[in-house]
């Protein structure tokens, strides 16, 4: 269960980032 | 109130006032890349890094590039973070053998995430009865040292926006990075931490010490490195103590002179700041313009809490019990402060850790009187813009200058100016999407955590529904679940109390607050920064609203405030706000 959870979490928070990178771009094109 | 407690509260600031200039100008020369005194000493140190990692001193990047840094930074730290804290068991400098059962990965998620982002929000019962010597050093430690650089490069970026013009670069996150650790908060910690070693906290690798009590019971005292990680915890606006209690521990903070130091070293670098910005800005009346801001909504915080909390509770006065203070008593409401502090020094340090998105505490919030909680409540719903953490407070309070001049500009029907730059509509979007996103992260959050049914003994929440975790009913229960998510968002990290938060369900959704109200919020000002830099500055005339004086400071007081009272007074009155009706009617939760 721990390491599924552990890529869980690792996932979650890459994803955050990934977004905010998008984001960014967004906002330059804004 | 008392007169001691006057005199604590005046000589605070008016040492704050002293300091505000060198240090300000100090770090002037230091993001200008002018030699400083501490050249001839660390000059080598800040080479060695650039060789080291292959980044070029002369090298600027656009806004996004600086964002991109940012974020590849920040990634790379959530992970080493992450994975150090994981795997403790196998690593040195643990002689607590702390393992891997003593942090799930809900909890390394919310720790790595709360040490990235400067927020240092612990969900953990006390690192001294979870982390390793090496995880409070490696991952803790260094976090509080680089996220604390991180957001003050963010602010000398946007800074550079307002200077600059018709440039497309905003400097480089790198170099900024490193002469923040290098100049600023690596000497700062290390005298710091010297003057704590002297009224007392421990700096030591031991194992911890067996004692037995006079009870004949057996009693362990925790050791290890504090002094290091407090100075940087309240250097860095991080907040994250060595031991659970916080600031509240003899060990981390010993004497009545130790907790006036940590207060200052909390505003020093903040305060500072918005001199740096009049400096490099080329006008030091408008960053003691910015100055004059926070210190009012400083003083009206610290009036309105010290007076509540100095007060107590009417209840106990009416039981016939004295509340007044007197020659051999502090009166007032001194549940959940230490006795070494008082009442004063109490509500100043609240007041003063949730100004700036610190989040270190000596006493409990939770026990504070409605009102007296209402104002560290209400500082952080602020965005913490009140001198605000270490870089974040600085470019908070860059977000509200922008949207009072536009105010200003809309009454008098004038295209807004600020430093010289034209306030247009990119700029706004931006300082508006950045409120909205930590405003929604706050409320959203904290509605569906009011309503959100669990199974007991479910993974996400093992009590049942996450209202189960609150151990306060009523208003005083929502204004736990609400300050929880505020002290996420606004990066604070400070408890209210009174809220098991460990929990999978707690520890994923405070850890997202933690990343939006960090990345949402400084990413459209990094998108500002590039916006001003590329903008001409044009040239002053009599039709241009002057920043540098008291009607600007006055509406922005008023923006801040109204921005604040607006997006949040629902809430509040759902918590502290009925609550302290409540209990004038006898009702107390």
């Amino acid at each position: 269960m721990s390491p599924m959870l552990d890529i869980f979490y690792i996932i979650i928070a890459i994803l955050f980032f990934v977004a905010s990178w998008a984001f960014t771009k967004a906002c330059d094109k804004l | 109130m008392t007169s001691l407690g006057l005199v604590q509260i005046v000589v605070y600031f008016l040492v704050l006032l002293a300091v505000t200039k060198p240090i300000g100008a100090y770090m002037a020369r230091v993001f200008s890349g002018q030699r400083t005194f501490l050249h001839p000493l660390l000059r080598w140190l800040e080479v060695l890094f650039y060789k080291a990692t292959g980044v070029r001193e002369d090298l600027e990047q656009r806004w996004t590039q600086y964002a991109g840094a940012l974020l590849s930074f920040s990634v790379f730290g959530f992970l080493l973070a992450y994975v150090l804290q994981r795997a403790q068991a196998y690593l040195p400098l643990n002689p607590q053998h702390f393992g891997t059962p003593n942090v799930s990965p809900d909890l390394a998620f919310n720790t790595a995430v709360s040490f990235v982002t400067n927020t240092n929000w612990q969900s953990y019962s006390g690192g001294e009865s979870t982390f390793s010597y090496l995880v409070q050093m490696a991952a803790l430690t260094v976090q509080n040292f680089v996220s604390g650089a991180a957001g003050i490069a963010i602010a000398i970026a946007l800074i550079r926006g307002f200077a600059r013009q018709q440039m497309k670069t905003i400097g480089s996150f790198w170099v900024d990075l490193t002469r923040a650790t290098v100049y600023l908060l690596l000497p700062l910690s290390f005298v710091g931490a010297l003057v704590l070693c002297s009224q007392g906290v421990i700096q030591n690798l031991h194992p911890y010490t067996g004692a037995t009590t006079v009870e004949g019971k057996t009693q362990t005292i925790a050791q290890g490195p504090v002094a290091s990680q407090e100075a940087i915890k309240m250097v860095g606006t991080n907040g994250g103590g060595f031991f659970g209690a916080n600031s509240a521990h003899p060990f981390e903070n010993p004497t009545p002179l130790s907790n006036f130091i940590q207060m200052l070293m909390i505003f020093v670098i903040p305060s500072g700041l918005m001199y740096t910005f009049g400096k490099m800005v080329g006008d030091t009346r408008q960053g003691w313009a910015l100055f004059a801001a926070a210190s009012l909504m400083f003083l009206i915080g610290v009036f309105v809490c010290y007076p509540a909390e100095q007060s107590g509770n009417p209840l106990i006065s009416r039981m016939g019990i004295e509340t007044s203070a007197t020659d051999t008593q502090p009166g007032g409401n001194m549940e959940g402060k230490e006795t070494r502090f008082g009442i004063a020094a109490s509500a100043l340090f609240a007041t003063i850790t949730t100004d700036a998105s610190c989040g270190a505490i000596n006493g409990q919030h939770d026990s504070f009187t409605p009102i007296g909680g209402l104002v560290p409540l209400f500082n952080i719903m602020t965005g913490e813009v009140i001198f605000g953490g270490v870089g974040a407070g600085l470019y908070g309070i860059l977000l509200f200058a922008i949207v009072a001049v536009f105010i200003a500009g809309l009454m008098v029907g004038r295209t807004p100016e600020y430093i010289g730059k034209k306030i247009e509509q990119k700029e706004v979007k931006m300082a508006m999407l950045a409120v909205i996103a930590t405003a929604a992260s706050i409320l959203v959050f904290t509605a569906i955590s009011a309503v959100i049914p669990f199974d007991k003994n479910s993974y996400w929440n093992s009590l049942g529904a996450a209202t189960a975790n609150v151990n306060n009913g009523g208003p005083h229960g929502f204004a736990e679940i609400l300050y929880a998510y505020t002290s996420g968002t606004g990066n604070n990290g400070s408890a209210f109390g009174g809220i098991n938060a460990a929990t999978p369900w707690y520890n994923l959704t405070i850890g997202l607050a933690m990343l939006i109200g960090r990345f949402l919020f400084l990413l459209p000002l990094l998108a500002v920064a590039g916006s001003l830099a590329a903008k001409k500055r044009v040239a002053t005339t009599t039709g241009t609203f002057p920043t540098h004086g008291g009607l600007f400071v006055g509406l922005l007081v008023g923006t801040v405030v109204i921005v604040g009272a607006l997006t949040y007074f629902p809430a509040l009155s759902l918590g502290p706000i009925v609550e302290h009706y409540l209990m004038h009617q006898g009702k107390v939760f």
